[in-house]
């Protein structure tokens, strides 16, 4: 599937976040994989889900994308006595509107979106248990403000 | 990153219903309200029996967010705005090359969520002819 702005922001969002795994403590891919909505990725707990839970334009150049950023443990199987400094590692890193433009600023051509990130800060977040799903949530909410001419 | 890539247009702007960006903002709304005082006379039973209506004026009124720190997104109050993409051609029988368009009230905010964002307000005087003179 090729990428849409919904799907290209939180998967940079998320190559970001790898790029900083060793730096914040957070454990590989194959122990914590990162995963990006939508994907055929199967349930693996625990995980890093980045989706792009809504869009708006307030300008016909500009959208604001608010991206959630939850690591996703199982509820009822897993007690994982990192899961507080994973949590707040994924917190800091998706704050560090600097860090993350340095990195994408590194990026080479071919990788880069023609997006110009001009602002980004966490909203808010929270714990949540889903009964149905057997699954807690240390949910970050993240947005992201863009400019672009592709939309004029 | 990379500037924007520019967009390739296909056909051309509804000159009615298009909103155009100025130079370095991108405009998110833009009002003109055209006026004219009036003097009311009455009758000696408070009737209206005759009506004056003098001295048009437009009162413009737009907000927007600054892409870059030049042109109207850094201009100083009380001065003149030379032109405007978004009333460049005569409206309502005002013409903007004729009398003087003055910058009034300028509100700048900035936010956790957006770019800086300008308000303005400018006033277009058809009968001022020369601007920014004293009394």
């Amino acid at each position: 599937m090729s990428p849409n702005s919904e799907t290209l922001i939180p998967s940079l969002l998320s190559e970001y976040l790898d790029s900083r795994r060793g730096q914040l403590g957070l454990p590989s891919a194959e122990i914590l994989p990162f995963v990006v909505a939508p994907s055929t990725v199967e349930q693996l707990f625990p995980r890093v889900m980045f989706v792009a839970a809504d869009m708006s334009f307030p300008h016909t150049k500009r959208i604001t994308l608010s991206i959630t950023v939850e690591l996703q443990t199982g509820a009822e199987t897993q007690e994982i006595p990192e899961e507080n400094i994973w949590t707040a590692a994924v917190r800091h890193a998706v704050s560090d509107k600097a860090s993350f433009r340095t990195w994408l600023s590194a990026l080479p051509v071919e990788q880069r979106t023609g997006y110009e990130v001009r602002k980004m800060w966490a909203v808010d977040g929270g714990m949540a248990v889903d009964d149905g799903n057997k699954i807690r949530g240390r949910r970050t909410s993240v947005n992201i403000h863009l400019r672009t001419d592709e939309l004029a | 990153m990379p500037a924007p890539l520019p967009v390739i247009i296909h056909g051309t702007d509804d000159p009615l219903h298009d909103m155009q960006d100025e130079a370095n903002l991108d405009i998110q709304e833009f009002k003109s309200k055209f006026t004219r005082e009036t003097r009311d006379r009455k009758d000696g039973k408070g009737n209206l029996r005759r009506r004056e209506c003098f001295n048009p004026l437009v009162a413009i009124s737009f907000s927007a967010l600054v892409v870059t720190a030049a042109g109207l997104a850094v201009q100083h109050p009380g001065t003149r705005v030379t032109s405007l993409v978004n009333y460049a051609t005569e409206k309502r029988g005002f013409d903007p090359a004729v009398g003087t368009m003055i910058l009034d009230d300028v509100e700048d905010t900035m936010s956790l969520e957006e770019d800086l964002k300008t308000s303005m307000n400018i006033t277009h005087a058809p009968f001022v002819v020369t601007a920014e003179e004293g009394p």
